[in-house]
Order: structure tokens, then C-alpha cells, then sequence
């Protein structure tokens, strides 16, 4: 099911929206990464876990490093 | 989604310890899936973690790997893989077999604290050294 919304955006992301194919998709995909994201740091948070945003984004240069090192023996 | 990041034993422990080897797991965890991506856990891990640690850790170990909607997925030992984890487990542990046929299977990233075990079968740039 589905239900019809009227909603205020700041003009900068209705500017965005006006470019995209199907803005309902795109909205309905970006609210669930962000239900998703939050539902991880949650069951994180009830182990015990305080992430950072911080913290996770040096923890994604750390992974993009050894990716990078990766694809340069590859193309080597 | 793809499998990005392989968690071995080693890192199902650390995430288990209630320390900053915890924080450190969990958030490439985070990392992982805010990029749209998933972290794998072997089967062959994950149980040999759950073997290791008490009653509350295994509920915990459980609720990463097995929740809806969550930043992991299962790796079984499909029949498909059996060539591959057998190939390995001549020089590794069935659960570091599985775990270096999955990060090579899936073209991911080991996580592990013990990346010399794996020197016989993934190269150092296969291996985030946690």
C-alpha cells in the first residue's frame, strides 16, 4: 500500500528531486538507508557499542586504503 | 548489496569484548552498510566464536548475524564452495578456511587481528589488519 503526502522540502532538495526519475522511489530508498543505519547503531549501541560518525568514516578510510592497495597490485 | 567485508573469529571475538576492539569492529560495521554495502560472516566462524564465549556473548554474536535488516549476512559453506574451504583447510582451520574462501569468493576485505595466519592463502591487500 501506499499513501499520498504532501510534504515541505528546503529548495535545495526539491531542486535535486526535480532531476530525478521517480521521486517517491528515490525518497522512499533514501528514508530506508536511514531507518537501516539508524536500526545499526541501535542494536551496536544495546551491545555496548557507541559509534561515532567520527569513528565510522576513519574506519571507512582504513577499509578504502587496503581496497585501493588492492586494486593497484592488480593493475600492477 | 555486495559482501564487502569478511569478519573472521577473530574479529567476531573482538566485537564480543566490551572494549575499544569492539568499537573498532563495530564501526567498520557501521561503515560497511552506510556505504550500502554487507559485512559476511562465515558459518564456520561464527560458530567457532559461539563455542568460545558465555551464555550472554553468544545471544549478542547471534543477534549480529542472524537480525532483519541488519549490517551482516551468514556465509554458509555452499556445495558450489566445498572445493575452495577444502583446498585451504589443508593449511588453516576449517573456520579461517571459509573465511579466506569467502573473501576471496566474494572479492572482499578480511577483517581479522590474526592476519599472519592467512599468509598461505590471501595476499597482505586481501587482509584489513584490525
Amino acid at each position: 500500500m501506499t499513501r499520498k503526502l504532501s510534504i515541505s522540502l528546503p529548495d535545495d532538495v526539491a531542486e535535486h528531486l526535480d532531476q530525478v526519475d521517480n521521486a517517491s522511489a528515490y525518497i522512499t530508498e533514501a528514508i530506508r538507508m536511514r531507518r537501516k543505519r539508524e536500526h545499526t547503531r541501535e542494536m551496536l549501541a544495546g551491545h555496548g557499542i557507541q559509534v561515532t560518525d567520527e569513528g565510522v568514516a576513519a574506519a571507512g578510510e582504513r577499509l578504502r586504503a587496503v581496497e585501493e592497495r588492492r586494486r593497484q597490485r592488480r593493475v600492477a | 548489496m555486495s559482501i564487502r567485508l569478511v569478519l573472521d573469529t577473530s574479529a567476531l571475538l573482538a566485537y564480543l569484548a566490551g572494549d575499544t576492539r569492539s568499537l573498532d569492529v563495530g564501526e567498520l560495521l557501521a561503515s560497511v552498510e552506510e556505504n550500502g554495502d554487507l559485512t559476511g560472516i562465515p558459518v564456520a566462524c561464527l560458530i567457532a566464536a559461539y563455542r568460545q564465549v558465555e551464555a550472554q556473548h553468544q545471544a549478542k554474536l547471534l543477534q549480529l548475524a542472524e537480525g532483519d535488516d541488519g549490517p551482516t549476512v551468514i556465509l554458509p559453506i555452499l556445495a558450489a564452495d566445498a572445493a575452495s574451504v577444502a583446498e585451504k583447510v589443508l593449511r588453516l582451520d576449517l573456520d579461517r578456511a571459509q573465511a579466506a574462501a569467502e573473501t576471496l569468493k566474494h572479492d572482499a576485505t578480511l577483517a581479522t587481528y590474526e592476519p599472519a595466519a592467512y599468509a598461505a592463502c590471501l595476499d597482505e591487500d586481501d587482509i584489513l589488519d584490525l
